[in-house]
């Protein structure tokens, strides 16, 4: 057998957040889309740490430890997983209740979020971005250390973005609807029952 | 520097393939899931009928729409697990978390397969690979198999989840009616 099959097995585990975050997305208000949405933007956040004291592009310049390699491995791809589940159910919820601005809004967002976070696995840029000093700019050209803010807020767009989803709608689901005038609720007594 | 900005437009357009989808999932049971789900098996079909599947996407003949159509399956997988799993969860369906995870979990145990083979002469019976023109010897029959089906078996457990209400079951008797062969009654 020429496969080697223990890559292929372990790397799907980090898909297993999923399970996780539905279950807790029970008894969390909002549901599974805020529970992923904020899990998504732990994930990506912990990337972007990561990336701040790594350089992605070992022959280059030097080789990061394969800890840290690691950690950016498994934080942007749980970050992406989560990002990707809590999208599909925010917009199969979207069209279900037929929340056409939730819906462009969403699309959008996770547009944004998804070329941006392309174009960093992609390339150089987020290492010199983060830490200009660091390399030389033989490595790293030219940067514009003002790009940062809009590169931090496109990855965050759709995390953002779907966890007001999860909250605003998610809270709309659970109010009670209003009763009717002259209609109140009162608990049974013993004696009534 | 166009052609990358284009290629990452391109690539950050896939997520959103599921939007039609989800759309057309509209007009169908259970919608969402049975148009990814099936969406899903269908990309799966042309990667391996159009894009020489069973090559994996080692080889110097991948192509650029075959990676795309990789990727295509891989998220409507992906969506159509998480949204059949979260559906299962939500309306207690307890017996179907299982089987839908560990068949999600080996498709796509069975797709990092097809595109991290570390020998591309595994899957690719009596093919030239490479610049060298190196010939594949004999094809190992179990790994494809095991691929093969390994791909398809998540999405059609998400597709057989979406359509398990309209497909025709046995009812269950009542508790006092019994059956018996005529025939034999018949004979006596």
């Amino acid at each position: 057998m020429l496969i080697n099959w223990w890559p292929v097995l372990l790397l799907p585990l980090p898909l297993l957040v999923i399970p996780l975050a539905v279950a807790l997305g029970q008894v969390v208000r909002g549901g599974p889309v805020t529970v992923m949405s904020v899990g998504a933007g732990l994930g990506l956040g912990s990337f972007w740490l990561a990336l701040d004291s790594a350089n992605l592009f070992p022959s280059t310049e030097f080789a990061p430890a394969a800890q840290l390699v690691l950690w950016i491995a498994i934080s942007a791809l749980a970050g992406g997983v989560l990002l990707m589940a809590a999208w599909a159910i925010a917009l199969a919820q979207t069209f279900r209740a037929r929340q056409w601005v939730w819906l462009a809004l969403l699309c959008l967002a996770v547009y944004f979020t998804f070329a941006t976070l392309i174009y960093f696995e992609s390339s150089e840029y987020a290492t010199c971005l983060l830490n200009p000093a660091a390399f030389s700019q033989a490595f790293c050209g030219d940067i514009n250390p003002d790009a940062l803010p809009v590169f931090v807020v496109a990855t965050y767009a759709a995390p953002v973005i779907l966890l007001l989803y999860g909250l605003v709608v998610g809270a709309r689901r659970r109010q009670p609807h209003a009763l009717p005038d002259g209609l109140t609720i009162s608990q049974l007594t013993a004696e009534e029952r | 520097m166009t052609s990358v900005w284009a290629s990452i437009a391109l690539y950050a357009l896939l997520p959103l393939a599921i939007v039609p989808l989800v759309l057309i999932g509209r007009l169908l049971p259970n919608g969402a899931i049975t148009a990814t789900s099936g969406a899903a098996v269908v990309t799966l079909s042309v990667f391996f009928t159009f894009f020489n599947g069973g090559y994996g996407l080692v080889s110097s003949q991948t192509s650029l729409a075959s990676v795309i159509v990789w990727l295509l399956g891989l998220l409507l997988l992906f969506a159509a697990w998480t949204l059949a799993f979260t559906d299962a969860a939500q309306a207690r369906r307890w017996r179907w978390l299982i089987p839908l995870t560990v068949t999600a979990y080996l498709s796509f145990a069975a797709l990092i397969a097809l595109a991290a083979l570390p020998d591309p002469c595994a899957l690719a019976p009596g093919q030239p690979i490479g610049m060298s023109g190196l010939q594949c010897g004999a094809p190992d029959q179990t790994a494809h198999l095991l691929v093969v089906i390994g791909c398809y078996i998540g999405p059609l457990t998400a597709l057989l989840y979406s359509l398990r209400d309209t497909l025709p079951r046995r009812q269950p008797r009542p508790a006092e009616a019994a059956v018996s062969s005529l025939r034999a009654e018949g004979d006596e």
